[in-house]
């Protein structure tokens, strides 16, 4: 059952659509990865979810619950963690989980524990009063997400969280978002121009671009949605001659082919391609095969199969 | 349907006040930066100020006093006195002197008549004693750019003076002109003396405000530094939120269950409370350094809590009427600088009175009422009217407030 359904959302500003009838939904407890290029329309959609816009057409309920008529519960649910440090620069990191748990309505002793166990948490307790502004950009990310967490919501939505931070940082907050699914069933909505995060995190995907959808499914389907199922690398002994190229060119279900050298790769459409044919047309050609190496193709070749654009453009 | 546990809400009043609390924790912990900009830069301007005008005066090496006699009466009396003045070889009369004394219309004839003895009796002539009292026929004296103790010594020589006409032929006769007997003349010559006390008590209370004068001069600068500190205070409010915008800080913010009210209050409970610490101790760090500030300290603590709650209420109604944080910021900012200007520049030009300088610098200056019940509470006149422009002012506070939050609440989407 949908935890988060969002459905037919539009939204302009001024002239210009942003969204165009939007629609998915979020089960409870899973990694939906929301990925699209710069512009699509991501974090506006972000925003209509977290309530700070309005769409212009379609609705968004979250456990039943729509924004419209139950704002202060629908927001005490979500922890949000925007792209940039959003946290207050100049104050202290304790100061800040303080002033983040009274918004998020904590309060007395149960208040000051919790941002304690946010600190140790996200490995933060001895810079407990370190100025933000002193503190490393992964030191910076892991205090953002203990500010939107320390409230234990049941939904976390993150926009570009890793965006220019080192690799231990970032796997210390994979761990930390995969200890909120597994052991929290915190629901999270994760935004990236990483694919292979969301390859790493996610269970499904929303591909968004332009404001529309693109695709959504999990990740499998996803991946079976662009016709080029799989990628095939043939490593020969000597350089291939253009008319064998061309013979394997002319097999069905191969849909791409390059050449580097010795090295043959071709993209292939699973359903109709058969290797074995492919093997033989080599042989009889007396072509040398030294290796034969398939590859499931890469999320990041789906967005660039269904957009027609790089992930990062 | 499993449903998120909520917490306890809170009201509305507590949890503002605890963010607004969470808010000066955090000022707090810009300590250095706020002790420099909002109370160590205006102190030591205001101190400089003080020290470098009146320092000037009193360095003055001319042993006499430059005095400016102003003689209303133009009488036989009031020209004798003033030439007694003059013999006494302490005074350089001049036309625009640092001390102004002033013999109004009427002094002789009183002095003569006796009728300065008690407002509302009968005068030595049968006459009723000239309305309204006592104190309109003594001489005045004003302190322009002098010091306490110059003026001090006026005072004295006045006083001398005084005494000595009071005991003259020109009353002596005046008294058997009446056709007074000798015990009328012995029980009115009684009186006399008591004149002379009256006479002792009104140069002992213009002794005190001759003080004042310099404990005035000095507020003067001193206050015109209060006001900075209160719209830099002011000013901070729509420079966090654009700085809150430009981070994300803002939509993250607005994407917490915290009602816009309750952050419109916080916010402005954050920034008045930090604004009355520093407004306090510069007014006693001007009290104890410079003697400025020597009236009631608790009315000086509710005029300034009132009139920051009232300015800082109104750039918050500002900051939720525009939507451009950096326009509010300029707006500010200019407002800041011509009350910076305007208050530095305003005692100096005091004298200037009618120039276009000093007529758009008065414009400028802010809170002139502010000014007048500072003054009012130096010289123990914080009255009524005072108190009721007070609740006024608390009243439209409390509107700005209700305004903002009625904005922010008709507000469909977060300012992010």
């Amino acid at each position: 059952m949908s935890y988060i359904a969002i459905d037919e959302i539009t939204k302009h500003f001024d002239q210009k659509t942003v969204l165009k009838n939007v629609s998915f939904d979020v089960r409870k407890g899973e990694i939906m990865g929301l990925i699209g290029p710069n512009g699509a329309g991501k974090t506006t959609l972000i925003n209509i979810i977290l309530g700070l816009l309005q769409p212009d057409a379609g609705s968004i309920t979250i456990d039943g619950l729509s924004m419209a008529k139950d704002e202060a519960t629908i927001k005490q649910m979500i922890g949000y963690i925007p792209q940039e440090i959003a946290l207050i620069d100049d104050s202290s990191c304790w100061n800040n989980l303080l002033y983040f748990a009274t918004l998020y309505n904590l309060k007395g002793s149960e208040r000051k524990a919790r941002c304690e166990m946010a600190l140790e948490l996200t490995g933060l307790t001895e810079e407990k009063g370190k100025k933000v502004s002193k503190l490393s950009g992964g030191m910076k990310r892991r205090l953002n997400i203990a500010c939107a967490t320390m409230h234990d919501p049941s939904i976390l939505i993150l926009d570009e969280p890793t965006v220019g931070i080192d690799p231990q940082s970032r796997n210390y907050i994979f761990e930390y978002l995969l200890h909120l699914n597994r052991d929290k069933n915190c629901t999270i909505l994760y935004t990236s121009h990483y694919m292979e995060e969301v390859d790493r995190l996610c269970d499904r995907l929303f591909i968004l671009d332009e404001g529309q959808e693109v695709a959504f499914g999990d990740k499998e389907s996803v991946r079976g949605l662009v016709e080029s199922g799989r990628q095939i690398e043939f490593v020969t002994e000597q350089a291939l001659a253009k008319d064998v190229t061309q013979l394997i060119a002319a097999l069905p279900g191969v849909k791409d082919l390059s050449t580097r050298d010795n090295v043959l790769l071709i993209e292939t459409l699973p359903a109709l391609f058969s290797l074995g044919q492919a093997i033989r047309v080599l042989e009889d050609n007396n072509v040398t095969l030294l290796s034969v190496d398939s590859k499931q193709i890469s999320l990041e070749q789906v967005f660039l199969e269904l957009t027609g654009k790089e992930l990062r453009e | 349907m499993e449903k998120q546990s909520q917490p306890k809400k809170q009201s509305h009043l507590r949890k503002s006040l605890t963010l607004a609390l969470d808010n000066m924790r955090m000022n707090v912990d810009n300590f250095l930066i706020i002790a420099l900009l909002y109370l160590g830069l205006p102190l030591g301007l205001s101190i400089f100020m003080i020290f470098s005008v009146t320092g000037a005066v009193t360095s003055e090496t001319d042993p006499k006093l430059s005095v400016t006699f102003i003689d209303n009466d133009r009488s036989t009396i009031s020209e004798s006195y003033i030439q007694t003045l003059e013999t006494t070889g302490l005074f350089l009369p001049v036309t625009d002197g640092d001390y102004i004394i002033t013999f109004p219309e009427g002094f002789g004839r009183a002095l003569l008549a006796g009728d300065t003895l008690l407002a509302g009796d009968t005068s030595l002539a049968g006459d009723a004693a000239p309305e309204p009292g006592l104190d309109d026929y003594y001489p005045t004296l004003e302190n322009i750019n002098g010091g306490s103790s110059g003026a001090q010594l006026i005072e004295n020589v006045m006083e001398e003076v005084g005494k000595t006409f009071y005991r003259s032929a020109a009353i002596q006769a005046n008294m058997a002109e009446a056709g007074l007997s000798a015990a009328e003349q012995s029980a009115l010559l009684n009186r006399i003396a008591t004149s002379e006390q009256a006479f002792s008590i009104r140069t002992e209370t213009i002794n005190q405000d001759t003080q004042d004068l310099q404990s005035s001069m000095n507020e003067s600068f001193a206050f015109g530094y209060l006001s900075y500190i209160i719209v830099m205070f002011a000013m901070a409010i729509p420079t966090s939120m654009r700085d809150m915008q430009k981070k994300g800080t803002a939509a993250r913010v607005a994407s917490t269950p915290t009602s816009k009210s309750d952050l419109i209050t916080s916010d402005f409970f954050a920034t008045w409370w930090l604004a009355l610490v520093i407004l306090f101790l510069y007014l006693m760090f001007h009290r104890q350094l410079t003697g400025a500030f020597q009236g009631n300290l608790g009315i000086y603590i509710l005029i300034l809590a009132v009139f920051s709650a009232v300015s800082i209420s109104a750039i918050v109604l500002l900051n939720t009427l525009i939507p451009n944080t950096t326009a509010t910021t300029a707006i500010v900012s200019i407002l800041m600088i011509i009350q910076v200007m305007g208050a530095s520049i305003g005692p100096m030009i005091a004298t200037d009175e009618g120039s276009p300088v000093a007529l758009l610098l008065e414009k400028v200056r802010i809170d002139q009422s502010m000014q007048q019940m500072f003054t009012n509470n130096r010289v123990g006149g914080f009255g009524q009217s005072d108190l009721l422009q007070l609740s006024i002012l608390a009243a439209l506070a409390i509107l700005f407030i209700v305004l903002s939050v009625l904005r922010e609440n008709g507000r469909k989407e977060a300012r992010i």
